[in-house]
């Protein structure tokens, strides 16, 4: 046990005030420079005379007032009230929240990243960094199976935006019209975001009794409507699809495309490629795969690659090689553009130190050791009362297991999310849950190959206590966390019309009307 | 799995030791020009001080290696720090809501049109001759998946926006500055126009700018949209930036804003506590019925930009936008005395100067000119935006000093360049 009743976790705790209360004496502090009242009037009447009537005073500025250490202390405090891979296990479904490393970070920073202007890039003055993208180009290449990669969408939401609209132009360019993008129901959300807002509609082929993408009803809806399928392999319930051949054969023969969300991609590392399965089109995710941070929701990177006649279509540009030169290129048919420059590079910069760190034998691992790490934790979870595996229970997972707490559920009336608040509180990170949404109660658990085993025993052993006390006293663990910065959180009044809170500024303008 | 193994036999050998690695890196990443005073480049994205405060902070691992804050209760750090950028932002530009970031402003701004394609029922959009085009790029590519076409309005003339009357416009987009530099003297009349017509108007305005000039808000924009790395943010090359995307008070834009955002509440003990809202917006709820597909976005970007406008407070951005003003001022005089210049931009203007070289025309001669400058003299000097169409930037990094011995540097090269002298380069 890694937390003992005497040595329970407790989160920080600051009653850190909002950044507009901290200067309370309300005096004129300032953080980045010395400024002086002389300073500030001839500031101001240059300011009105240039400005003219789109001057806007001072006093119609509502900015707060801080010295550099408070902002220091503030967001220092702040920073102790989260949670990320620095302080724990983070082994969210599908997050692929493995170890950034912090050489990677060094080098952005001290490599001065920071002061690299885009033209410097685009005009090919920076051949260093244009080495580098072309390298991870070819390695990505490699790892997919495919022929060629942009490295322009800043996020995989964005390389799925990008292969919808290849499929679209592909298609158009054929002089056919085809409406439906297929996904099956265990995809991840974005999938059928994706597909709509490429003005596509979607169709949900549904999971077998096995946990695989049904192929009967697959067949029941291929015709020559289908522009494409979008799939994850494996899937989200860490099953490998193994018709999956089967699968794109079907679709190709329908006229389709075959879209590969690298979602997944971490299971598989070093044991089957995309391009091999028969995707047409693949995306990464830069920020789980190739270790790039999660930086509390992003910036993170997508990749985007394609095979044969559709890498005309792919988005941005190109890195190519010629005489020893880099420069970028854009391909013919391009989609467009996805950002406006040519890729997240400090991600890259990850990915680049993630793959030279691991070389081709680390890489081949990964896949394996995430699978080591998934089926330890099932073994050790394996006969707890209230937990099943739903479909396929004794088949080994890949890269990440969904556990049912749906007996749990019924018995105690204690859910996954109740389960999940009691893992807070014994200083790890909750999985993902209530996803997919085809199992009730579901608790996604990926730990990726750099967890250590101690970590994977010390949150199977804790989710058997979450479920032995939920038998013994399930109130336990509804009033769950009680360690963390704050308890479970009124909903109703963050979304409540009447409460609702997206802003101080929205805040002081109820405060005034209601004074009114 | 043979074969994946077999085909991995083109990626590179392991670096074992933490400092070759590190050395590797470094030697293939470390070395270009990367002072910020001596990058003179604009367009969208312009050299600006970021303070190592920012650094420090967003380096700290429970910032860094979070996940996005689904669970509140463990990530208040993370939710505060997004709840105080949106609040920030929302003062700045004087609306209520601003969600929690997009990946660039390019980006953000495709998202607003698609917000006004979603509440209004035209299916084109009005954008201002010459939007920077690395601005339209992107929005080229959303319009072949939202379907909206693209038609055009002159800024100088308000009176432009009401012949396309009849073109079922679903918004209207003003930026500020004009692409050029120039600072937009006809937001608020172009705001009307665009309601007059029954267009929603966007707002596309520096951030920074925004702190001495009239807010979009208070003029009447519906949406507001900006470039967040303008507020102390690395460059990066170019990405990822941060997209600033907000709605004024409004429940229709409300419900239809994508990306994340963050709401104050409070927890069972009635702590003041912070939680993402109004998550049926979204794709991991919604699905094919989410406003965008939008996840991962720049939350560790929004962060820094929440400490940079920290640090700097009401007083030090209307410092720093002053400098910027003032610099960007010297820039234009100091470019106006090179006799092959053509300065296509008007005073007052912010950050950029656009101008053409009446000796160089072609790509070639002003890439040999930049690769000159770049290679004798270490700076760079400007961004190729379209054919001899060059953009240079000023802002709060630079001199007097710096900004007149580049002009001295820039009127160098392009008589050196135009008499075929810097071929040796």
């Amino acid at each position: 046990m890694k937390f003992n009743e005497k040595h329970e976790f407790r989160q920080a705790y600051w009653v850190e005030p909002e950044i507009f209360d901290l200067n309370e004496m309300d005096v004129g502090r300032v953080g980045l420079l010395t400024i002086d009242d002389d300073e500030v009037s001839k500031r101001e009447a240059w300011l009105k005379q240039v400005l003219g009537e789109k001057y806007r005073p001072p006093d119609e500025l509502e900015l707060p007032q801080n010295s550099e250490v408070e902002v220091v202390r503030h967001f220092t405090r702040l920073s102790q009230e989260a949670y990320g891979v620095d302080e724990g296990p983070v082994p969210l479904g599908s997050c692929t929240m493995k170890y950034n490393p912090r050489l990677a970070w060094r080098v952005v920073t001290r490599g001065g990243l920071t002061g690299v202007h885009p033209s410097s890039i685009e005009l090919g003055v920076e051949q260093g960094l244009l080495n580098m993208l072309y390298e991870l180009q070819e390695w990505f290449k490699t790892i997919t199976g495919m022929d060629e990669c942009s490295l322009q969408p800043p996020a995989g939401a964005s390389g799925e935006l990008a292969g919808i609209l290849m499929i679209k132009q592909y298609h158009k360019d054929r002089g056919e019209k085809r409406e439906y993008i297929l996904v099956p129901d265990s995809a991840h959300g974005t999938n059928p975001a994706s597909a709509a807002m490429g003005r596509f509609k979607v169709v949900r082929i549904p999971t077998g009794p096995d946990g695989m993408v049904d192929i009967g009803s697959l067949e029941s809806v291929l015709d020559e409507t289908i522009a494409g399928m979008m799939m994850t392999n494996p899937n989200t319930l860490g099953l490998f699809e193994h018709r999956v051949l089967d699968i794109t054969r079907l679709v190709h023969e329908a006229g389709g495309l075959l879209y590969y969300d690298g979602a997944n991609l971490n299971g598989i590392l070093g044991l089957a490629r995309p391009g091999d399965m028969g995707f047409d089109i693949v995306h990464l995710n830069i920020h789980k795969t190739f270790s790039a941070p999660h930086g509390s929701g992003g910036p993170g990177a997508g990749v985007v690659c394609a095979k044969g006649e559709l890498t005309r279509y792919l988005p941005g540009y190109i890195v190519e090689k010629s005489g020893g030169e880099f420069s970028l290129k854009r391909r013919e048919k391009s989609v467009g553009d996805m950002q406006s420059f040519f890729a997240n590079l400090p991600q890259m910069v990850y990915a680049y130190t993630f793959i030279l760190s691991y070389g081709r034998q680390g890489i081949s691992d990964v896949g394996l050791n995430s699978i080591l790490a998934t089926n330890y934790f099932i073994e050790m979870i394996k006969g707890i009362k209230g937990i099943s595996i739903p479909y396929s229970s004794e088949t080994p997972r890949f890269h990440e297991v969904v556990i049912s707490l749906k007996d749990l559920v019924t018995e105690t009336g204690v859910g996954a999310e109740d389960v999940a608040k009691y893992l807070l509180d014994k200083g790890l990170h909750a999985p993902t849950v209530y996803f997919p949404l085809i199992v009730e109660e579901a608790l996604m658990i990926e730990f990726t190959e750099t967890e250590t085993l101690e970590n994977i025993k010390y949150y199977a052993e804790s989710l058997r206590e979450a479920v032995e006390k939920a038998y013994e006293n399930p109130q336990e663990l509804k009033q769950s966390p009680r360690h963390t910065s704050v308890t479970r959180l009124d909903y109703v009044r963050a979304n409540h019309p009447s409460t609702l809170t997206p802003s101080r500024r929205y805040e002081m303008k109820r405060v005034r009307e209601k004074r009114q | 799995m043979e074969k994946a193994r077999e085909s991995y036999s083109s990626l590179p050998d392991r670096i074992d030791e933490p400092w070759s690695l590190e050395r590797r890196l470094m030697s293939i990443i470390g070395g270009g020009i990367r002072a910020y005073e001596h990058v003179f480049a604009g367009g969208i994205v312009c050299p600006h001080y970021v303070h190592p405060v920012v650094e420090y902070l967003i380096s700290r691992g429970e910032y860094l290696t979070s996940y996005t804050p689904y669970q509140p209760e463990i990530s208040q750090g993370v939710l505060q720090a997004l709840y105080e950028y949106q609040s920030l932002i929302a003062e700045l530009y004087e609306v209520e809501f601003v969600n929690s970031g997009m990946y660039d402003g390019a980006t953000a701004l495709a998202e607003a049109i698609g917000i006004a394609l979603r509440v209004n029922k035209g299916k084109s959009i009005l954008l201002p001759l010459n939007m920077n085009p690395r601005i339209e790029n992107v929005l080229k590519t959303y319009s072949k998946a939202f379907e909206f076409s693209i038609k055009r309005y002159d800024p100088l003339d308000p009176d432009s926006v009401d012949e396309k009357r009849d073109d079922k416009v679903a918004a209207v987009v003003v930026d500020n500055p004009l692409s050029n530099g120039t600072i937009n003297a006809n937001t608020k009349e172009l705001y009307d126009k665009a309601h007059a017509i029954g267009a929603l108007a966007i707002s596309f305005t520096d951030p920074l700018l925004a702190s001495v000039t009239k807010p979009p808000g208070r003029e009447g924009a519906d949406i507001v949209v900006g470039e967040g790395q303008s507020l102390g943010l690395p460059m990066n090359g170019g990405g990822p930036l941060l997209g600033i995307l907000g709605v004024r008070d409004d429940r229709r834009l409300l419900r239809n804003l994508p990306g994340r955002l963050v709401g104050k509440t409070l927890d069972r003990s009635g702590r003041r506590a912070y939680a993402l809202i109004l998550q049926t917006r979204e794709q991991h709820i919604r699905r094919e019925k989410a406003t965008s597909n939008i996840t991962t976005n720049t939350a560790l970007n929004a962060i820094g930009a929440a400490i940079s406008l920290s640090l700097m407070g009401k007083e030090g951005i209307r410092s720093v936008a002053w400098r910027v003003l003032v610099n960007t001022s010297i820039l234009m005089e100091e470019l106006g005395k090179i006799q092959a210049l053509y300065i296509r931009t008007r005073k007052p203007a912010f950050k950029n100067v656009m101008y053409s070289i009446k000796t160089l025309q072609e790509r070639v001669s002003l890439l040999r000119l930049f690769k000159y400058i770049h290679g004798a003299h270490g700076i760079i000097p400007f961004s190729i935006e379209q054919e001899n169409v060059l953009l240079s930037c000023a802002t709060e990094v630079h001199s007097r000093y710096d900004l007149e011995k580049f002009a001295r540097i820039l009127a160098k090269g392009i008589s050196l360049v135009t008499q075929g002298g810097s071929h040796e380069v």
